[in-house]
């Protein structure tokens, strides 16, 4: 039974579908608030769709089985140590997690630069917004692969946790991308423990027997409360 | 309770509504949570405060189902579960009820914007709209309830499905003002009820968005602009954010004691929204309950509306015209635009005659080939994201003139129904069902009589027929056709003839198409202008004409001082003033193009940018240009960011506008000049990889005149040091996005400091804080509108320390 799921693992590729409003959120667009402006709106679906067009949304995860210790989490066969509170607490009840990475590629780091470079900033800063969302709908994707891998073996999933939030040190990406296969996938990390491409993202998703899943906005359960983007 | 009861009631005393339901349930629904699902789980919860209500006195209650249209419960997962949600919250308000009050069904927005502001078709709203009215009608409200509607388009859309749907029960519908007096999206009192009015509902009014203080001057301007009865349902007062929940400020009793003002102002009905308890409507009913309403007896005048302004047929106001210039008979430019949905042609027509004095818009788009409905969909879309002035849709199409009807935000006017049965039944019912004024033409069964009398019988005709079908009487417009001096010569004073006598005996307005009289002759706009002043004479109400025509324009306004249509000549004396005599001055050309660039600026245009701006080549020094037009409009533009009105797209639109600008005057300075301010180095800090944010402040920092050197992104400190000793910037920008890279950030000003500590930094990035700044001794810009007035004070500062020296 626990070889089951232990080395549940999987890599491909996924289409993403982009949320407009989300796109309109990450630009600081407030609803009620910003003038309306057709024109704009119109910019914003043609760099959605450029920005389909070049992104190869790419990912990988594997499961482990944990351990825990008082004041952390271990994952067998593995020197992974998870000390960040926040996670600690989030993985309470489970037995396993699975690591994921999922990016949207390099070709879009290439397409905002070019945009830039050419003097196109409001296209450029639009599909680095549009790329946010891209990279986040992959990960949900991701997210509802392995709930559905998780609810086959009797399992619920718990939210999903990335390193830099709740105060889960970067210095974790590293690890993470070993043992989630993101070099399969053409991901790396640079010396400052951030991700190549830019729009790449690694979490940690916990396999419990209790519980379910929580179905509020994912900016509910971050602590930093003056983002400009914060949604609800 | 009986339906004929509540239209009785009604007029016989004060009624009044419930208070909120959201914020009463607040506590028992989770963040997050959908509200209208408590009606299958936690029913008790909702009857509970149903019961509480009817307690309290409420002579209406409302269904716990603001949400619950398929939109709305779709975010939640249970956009299939429509019907269930809405009749199991009939059964629980009924239970609480019982007879004792009317059972209202709640419908509120769909959160999403309808077209054109938004992407959601009518037909799409209306649907959704329809689906949740006829779930609560089934179930047996006695009432339809449409509330806090922030879009004239979506109000529309839910009054029409809801009366559809509604099987003769009444249908009461509220704005939400939240922009001043306005809605969000541009909506002022008046226009909402003349739009509420011509859409047939049983009472309209305002709620949420204002307290009960400020809803008296919006109730007051309702009640002066219809004979509908009114509802008001103001919050508690201000919302505050307590202990992350949201609370209102005022308590029952100074609630309560603005309820008798309401009435006076003319509400017949008055209830609650956010913030108020079963306490507010004990004390409202306490003050107010059983009184009857006051008696208003607002002018019955014709109307017509767009999204934000609603004009009116008084009989002394200047004559308002019909721009005749969006029409493709004759004009092969409008034809091929129309061909090719090329609307921007059109928006362009539209806004010229708009402002040469056109108070509505026909709007024509008859071109053989192509699907009529389809093009007058895109036509009027986009014509009122250019201008703000009724339409008259012009089609002999009834499903093209059904397409602008639904689409055009407002009380549209039909151009036109004729006098004959099977015209008259497919048009009649398309303007009652869309709420709009119609044009009769005075066409028979055989043609168009020649004799005055024969026009005014088929006049009637038409009018008894269009108020047998509920239209009222000042919607309707009669047009007695002009017919070409060259070809009918004597039936042109038939047509004045005819004019007068349908003014008289059908009190109804005139209107005629001035242009045609001289269709075949020679010097047309003479024969025009003639025309139209005996026409006007006669007492013509609307004319239909060229509006590009000054000379007829002029005439217009010169009749309206003789006929008593400009008091005191007031408009003709401040037009003729306003008008520049031909050939235009320079001074006015420069004026224009002045404008043309500060405006291409502030709207992002930076298609158009060059166009306007050479206009200005010779007349202006490209430095006066940059400083006293361009500069100051990206200002304004910074401020309409910083305070939300703009989001980044529109930032950077005028960002790109305004390089273009630059670029180009650039190249007009003389050799060695620069409009550059001073210098900034920016780079993102060693070892981070994120230069969004970089390159936005490089691309805004630039646009405000400064030479900017971008050093981007992963840059030592030894560069960015080695660098900012060479220019002598006026400050160094650096960016990092995550806590990682911070130290490095810290790294590069302490190294910075020690080799020139005069270089000032400046510091932002998604982690970095005001205190973190502060802490390393570097300035901070939260984004790039603030680091370019941190830019701007250090540069200030460096000037006078030069001035300073040289002295």
């Amino acid at each position: 039974m626990n070889r089951m799921v232990y080395g549940v693992k999987a890599k491909g590729s996924i289409s993403v579908k982009i949320d407009k409003n989300e796109v309109l959120r990450y630009l600081g667009f407030k609803r009620g608030r910003t003038k309306e402006d057709k024109r704009v709106k119109d910019l914003i679906n043609y760099t959605i769709e450029d920005v389909v067009e070049v992104i190869k949304p790419r990912y990988a995860f594997d499961t482990f089985r944990i351990k825990k210790e008082p004041q952390s989490i271990v994952a067998d066969d593995t020197n992974l140590v998870i000390d960040c509170s926040a996670v600690v607490r989030l993985l309470d009840t489970s037995r396993y997690i699975t690591i994921m990475v999922v990016t949207v590629g390099k070709e879009l780091e290439t397409l905002i630069d070019r945009l830039f470079k050419e003097g196109k900033f409001t296209e450029g800063s639009i599909a680095d917004a549009v790329g946010s969302e891209a990279v986040e709908k992959a990960a949900d994707a991701v997210n509802d692969i392995v709930k559905e891998r998780a609810a086959e073996m009797g399992y619920h999933i718990t939210k999903r946790f990335s390193p830099g939030y709740g105060g889960w040190n970067l210095k974790v990406q590293r690890k993470l991308l070993e043992l989630s296969g993101g070099c399969d996938i053409g991901v790396t990390v640079n010396e400052n423990d951030m991700l190549v491409p830019r729009k790449s993202v690694t979490a940690v998703i916990g396999w419990t027997r209790e519980g379910q899943e929580n179905l509020s906005h994912k900016c509910t359960y971050c602590s930093m409360n003056s983002c400009g983007f914060k949604g609800e | 309770m009986a339906v004929k009861n509540f239209y009785h009631e009604i007029k016989q005393r004060v009624l009044i509504c419930d208070g909120a339901m959201g914020t009463m349930l607040q506590n028992a629904v989770e963040v997050g949570k959908c509200p209208e699902m408590l009606n299958l789980i936690k029913p008790h919860i909702v009857r509970k405060v149903h019961e509480e209500y009817v307690e309290a006195g409420a002579d209406i209650i409302l269904t716990n189902t603001f949400g619950a249209n398929r939109l709305k419960l779709k975010e939640y997962g249970v956009g299939h579960e429509v019907s269930k949600i809405n009749q199991a919250a009939v059964r629980i308000a009924r239970e609480a009820c019982g007879d004792k009050s009317f059972l209202a069904g709640d419908i509120g927005p769909t959160g999403q914007l309808v077209e054109p502001l938004g992407d959601l078709s009518f037909d799409t709203a209306y649907e959704v709209f329809h689906e949740q009215a006829e779930a609560l009608v089934k179930a047996g409200v006695d009432l339809i309830i449409i509330e806090t509607m922030a879009d004239l388009q979506e109000l529309r859309a839910a009054v029409i499905a809801a009366r559809n749907a509604a099987m003769g029960i009444p249908v009461i519908a509220q704005m939400a003002f939240t922009e001043g007096i306005r809605s969000m999206t541009g909506t002022d009192p008046e226009t909402t009820v003349t739009v509420l009015q011509g859409l047939g509902v049983d009472a309209a009014g305002a709620n949420c968005g204002k307290g009960p203080e400020e809803m008296i001057n919006i109730i007051k301007q309702m009640a002066g602009a219809s004979t509908l009865p009114l509802i008001v349902q103001p919050n508690a007062g201000l919302p505050r954010l307590v202990d992350g929940k949201t609370q209102f400020d005022l308590e029952p009793e100074k609630m309560a004691a603005y309820a008798l003002d309401l009435v006076k102002a003319g509400a017949n009905i008055i209830g609650g929204c956010c913030g108020t308890t079963p306490q507010h409507i004990r004390a409202i009913v306490s003050r107010v309950k059983g009184l009857k309403p006051v008696r208003r007896k607002p002018k019955v005048l014709g109307r017509l509306a767009s999204r934000a302004h609603t004009i009116t047929f008084r009989k002394n106001d200047p004559t308002h015209v019909i721009g005749e210039r969006i029409n493709p008979t004759g004009r092969p430019d409008l034809q091929q635009a129309l061909k090719s949905r090329n609307f921007s042609v059109i928006s362009t027509e539209a806004r010229k005659q708009v402002e040469h004095g056109a108070d509505i818009l026909d709007i024509n788009v008859g071109v053989t080939g192509i699907d009529e409905g389809e093009l007058m969909k895109g036509v009027v879309l986009s014509v009122q994201q250019a201008v703000d002035v009724p339409l008259s849709i012009d089609t002999k199409n009834p499903r093209a003139l059904e397409e602008g009807l639904k689409n055009f935000a407002g009380k549209a006017l039909i151009n036109s129904v004729e006098g004959r049965e099977e015209s008259l039944s497919t048009i009649l019912p398309l303007a009652k069902s869309y709420g709009a004024a119609v044009i009769g033409l005075t066409i028979g069964g055989k043609g168009i009589p020649e004799k005055a009398e024969e026009r005014f019988e088929v006049a009637k005709y038409i009018v008894d027929t269009a108020l047998s079908y509920g239209i009222p009487r000042e919607d309707i417009f009669i047009d007695c056709l002009t017919l070409s001096a060259g070809a009918q010569q004597p039936l042109v004073e038939e047509t004045l003839k005819a004019l007068a006598m349908i003014k008289e005996g059908l009190g109804v307005k005139t209107v005629l198409g001035v242009s045609n009289v001289s269709h075949g002759l020679p010097e047309r706009e003479d024969l025009n202008a003639a025309f139209l002043s005996m026409a006007l004479a006669a007492g013509l109400d609307l004319p239909i004409l060229n509006p590009h025509s000054r000379k007829i324009m002029n005439i217009l306004r010169a009749c309206d001082v003789l006929i008593s249509r400009d008091s005191n000549a007031r408009r003709y004396i401040e037009v003729t003033k306003a008008i520049p005599i031909t050939p235009k001055h320079r001074e006015d050309v420069e004026q224009d193009a002045r404008k043309q660039v500060y405006q291409a600026v502030l709207n992002g245009d930076r298609d158009n940018i060059l166009e306007f701006v050479k206009k200005l080549d010779g007349r202006e020094a490209p430095f006066e240009i940059i400083n006293k037009i361009i500069i100051p409009a990206l200002e304004v533009v910074g401020d309409m960011y910083e305070k939300g009105m703009y989001f980044l797209p529109q930032l950077m639109l005028a960002a790109e506008t305004a390089k273009k600008a630059f670029t180009y005057l650039k190249g007009k300075m003389p050799e060695g000049a620069s409009h550059h301010r001073g210098s900034v180095v920016m780079a993102t800090v060693k070892g981070d990889i994120h230069d969004i944010g970089k390159n936005i402040v490089a691309a805004i920092l630039s646009q405000h005149g400064f030479k900017v050197i971008d050093l981007g992104k992963d840059v030592d400190a030894e560069t960015i040091v080695g660098r900012a000793l060479q220019e002598k910037p006026c400050v160094v920008g650096l960016s990092a996005l995550m806590t990682t890279t911070m130290p490095q950030m810290e790294k590069t000003v302490k190294m910075l400091k020690e080799a020139d500590r005069d270089i000032p930094l400046m510091v932002g990035g998604a982690v970095v804080t005001r205190e973190f700044a502060k802490g390393i001794g570097a300035f901070y810009a939260k984004d790039a509108v603030e680091a370019v007035s941190v830019t701007k004070e250090l540069f200030k500062h460096i000037r006078r320390e030069e001035g300073r020296g040289t002295k």
